[in-house]
């Protein structure tokens, strides 16, 4: 549960970024320098995380008074090679914040973490991940609830919007289709509903964190709940194409029984102003972004 | 794809160290063999992750003084940096005669050529003659972060021949590697915009050098002030509002000389920037008007922590610290800095390896530069190794309430103890 630190904002400290090559870190880093902080970007080009001295690396370009966000991961983690390397990087991290330790660190976690449940799920929910992901992702914030500084873990849900290289199954996948002319497929009909969090405001969210350091753990999503079927043909009617959608027949059971709402209360309780990007008016802008 | 660049100074080994790190090979090429020979093997100017970028990218890079290597680009930049006077003025002739060169390698060739050295408003049009491929992208690249800031950039300049021109397909192609939103207009406007945004420094940092000495005398605390002003639409988080000792670095100085003589030219009213230039003079000062005040007897021995013009640069161009050992000639110094190199030691003035060894039975000591580490000194263990107590430390790189806890006389920029 998440609870906002009673001190005095201020706007001097420097962001740094671990990740920022990243789909979401490179979000966060443009978003929080358009507000106005100092970011300190660090990319597996400047630093490989997995390198033997990349914790004293990382400890020199730490600086007291800076709030650090840590987004690098490899994701989604699928092997147990995988698995060994994020926790591997969580080490360099977290020993090197125990050599110089920052005002704030800000862990980009995943809703993965949670054991499925038919209820929305909140910040108190049962931790059980149902997959690697979710067991990394878990295994990160518990070992970075021992640095010895104030620490936010935001899960955020699916993420979609441009600049995403993974291209998996959902929003993403379905508008670069479109726009190539390809059909969309859905898995059984599409009639799985969950809901999916548009970068813009993971990095909104990231930001105004920043700023206001709540600790604890936080949802990162829409508060909205849609079905893949909805998304893919809001998707079509965007695009104003004429391809298809066609359904391929599942070889597994849906992913999280089929349903997986997201409670944003705490969300609404700290930004009381922030209004989520709805899936209609997400999925608007990146048509109206991509490729530009 | 493979892009070439002209002229191996800070820019052309920022932005070819940059481009690599996107995944595009790049060919750097300069006239000298001994810089070349150098640049086989680490960067030669100092900026922080540009060693780091340079080892990564090494098979991605051809380091060479063969001009006709172009010939095998798709794009080709003129990156040499144009070297000023002391008086900010700009000596294009180098890069006016290394595009002649190219040009004549190039020769029917219409590989897209894009200068990116800073030139004044009508030289991009006189270099081009009638070749109106030629490009003009504003650098607006910054000592210190030059490689974050070319790897990020905010924003893109591009100035063409004719402001309806499309950029070509080869430089659309190196410009989405940086995905930045991209500002295209006509040779004049790009060159103009570069020292716009310089002026618009410059009138920042005058600004607020000259309140911030007006609040230390009233009583008010510009910490307290500039916040405040941070939040104002109209000024924003980014602005310059941290009080120093004046323009230095050359950049600014220099499109601050292009205007004025721009203005003398065209007959523009200029008295506005030039305030900015006196404004300059008068903070730099500020340290020697704070040793006249200093009885001669605590002058005896003085060390002085940093020398080039702000961290994270090895630089040293138009550094008040140079003023200052100007002003102390004649007296001990020893003197520290983790990059820049003091060009002449003399009897008196002498480099040392460490801000101790700078510090250890110094009667007064200056801050001169705001490197990071000078903030981490133990201030008890600096006083015990001085022979004196006076700090004069115009950046506040100290703890105010640690340099009282230690017993040192303070004077900063923000206040005195």
């Amino acid at each position: 549960m998440a609870k906002s630190a009673e001190q005095h904002l201020t706007m001097t400290n420097r962001v740094l970024v671990i990740g920022a090559g990243g789909f979401v870190g490179g979000a966060i880093a443009k978003k929080v320098a358009a507000d106005g902080y100092e970011v300190k970007r660090i990319d597996r080009m400047l630093l490989d995380l997995l390198a033997p001295s990349a914790a004293d690396q990382l400890a020199g370009l730490i600086r007291s008074s800076d709030c650090v966000v840590f987004a690098a991961a490899e994701a989604p983690c699928k092997t147990p090679e995988s698995l060994q390397r994020n926790i591997a990087l969580v080490f360099t991290v977290l020993q090197a914040i125990q050599i110089s330790t920052p005002t704030y660190l800000m862990n980009i976690s995943s809703d993965a973490v949670y054991l499925d449940s038919a209820m929305p799920l909140s910040e108190s929910s049962p931790i059980g991940p149902a997959s690697l992901h979710g067991a990394m992702h878990s295994a990160r914030e518990a070992l970075l609830n021992s640095a010895p500084t104030s620490v936010i873990h935001l899960r955020p849900t699916l993420i979609y919007g441009f600049g995403d290289p993974h291209n998996g199954y959902g929003p993403n996948q379905f508008i670069s289709r479109v726009r190539s002319g390809a059909d969309i497929h859905l898995f059984g009909n599409g009639e799985e509903r969950r809901d999916h969090v548009h970068i813009g405001d993971v990095a909104r969210i990231a930001s105004r964190c920043l700023l206001k350091r709540p600790t604890g753990s936080l949802n990162v999503a829409s508060g909205e709940v849609k079905s893949f079927r909805e998304i893919a043909e809001l998707t079509v009617k965007l695009h104003d194409e004429k391809v298809q959608i066609r359904v391929t027949p599942r070889n597994g059971p849906m992913p999280h029984g089929g349903y997986r709402p997201i409670a944003i209360d705490q969300l609404r309780r700290l930004f009381p102003d922030f209004m989520p990007i709805k899936v209609l008016d997400g999925l608007a802008l990146e048509v109206a972004s991509y490729g530009s | 794809m493979k892009v070439g660049f002209v002229g191996a100074s800070h820019l052309g080994q920022v932005y070819s160290a940059v481009t690599a790190a996107a995944g595009i090979e790049v060919v750097l090429v300069d006239e000298d063999p001994k810089s070349i020979d150098d640049l086989l093997r680490h960067p030669t100017v100092s900026e922080p992750e540009l060693d780091v970028l340079w080892r990564a990218t090494s098979t991605l890079r051809v380091c060479t003084t063969d001009l006709s290597e172009c010939l095998k680009c798709d794009l080709v930049f003129i990156s040499q940096d144009v070297p000023t006077d002391e008086y900010g003025r700009s000596d294009t002739s180098v890069v006016e005669r290394l595009t002649r060169k190219l040009f004549d390698v190039l020769g029917e060739l219409t590989i897209p050529v894009v200068i990116l050295s800073q030139l004044a408003p009508g030289m991009t049009r006189r270099i081009a003659e009638d070749r109106r491929h030629i490009v003009y992208q504003v650098e607006t690249l910054v000592f210190g972060i030059a490689v974050e800031r070319a790897r990020h950039p905010e924003r893109i300049i591009v100035g063409m021949c004719d402001s309806s021109m499309k950029i070509d397909a080869r430089h659309e192609a190196w410009l989405q590697a940086f995905h930045a939103p991209i500002y295209v207009m006509n040779y004049e406007s790009a060159e103009l915009t570069k020292i716009s945004v310089n002026l618009f420094l410059a009138s920042s940092v005058s600004i607020t050098n000259t309140l911030a000495e007006l609040a230390r005398v009233i009583g008010a605390d510009w910490d307290e002030i500039a916040p405040a002003l941070r939040a104002d639409q109209r000024i924003g988080p980014h602005a310059y509002l941290t009080p120093g000792l004046g323009l230095a670095g050359g950049n600014i100085e220099r499109d601050l000389a292009t205007f004025m003589s721009l203005a003398k030219n065209y007959e523009v009213e200029e008295g506005v920037i030039d305030s900015f230039r006196r404004s300059s003079q008068h903070h730099r000062d500020w340290v020697t008007r704070q040793l006249d005040e200093i009885s001669s007897q605590d002058l005896g021995k003085v060390a002085i922590l940093g020398l080039a013009y702000k961290p994270d640069t090895a630089s040293t161009k138009n550094s008040a610290a140079l003023a200052v050992l100007k002003h102390l000639r004649g007296t001990n110094v020893r003197l520290h800095d983790p990059v820049a190199k003091l060009e002449e030691e003399t009897a008196r003035i002498v480099q040392v390896a460490s801000w101790r060894e700078a510090a250890r039975g110094s009667k007064l000591l200056i801050v001169m530069t705001p490197w990071s580490e000078y903030a981490r000194i133990d201030l008890v263990e600096l006083r015990d190794l001085m022979d004196g107590k006076i700090v004069i430390d115009p950046y506040a790189v100290f703890d105010k309430h640690a340099v009282a806890a230690a017993g040192l006389q303070w004077r900063s920029l923000r206040s005195n103890i």
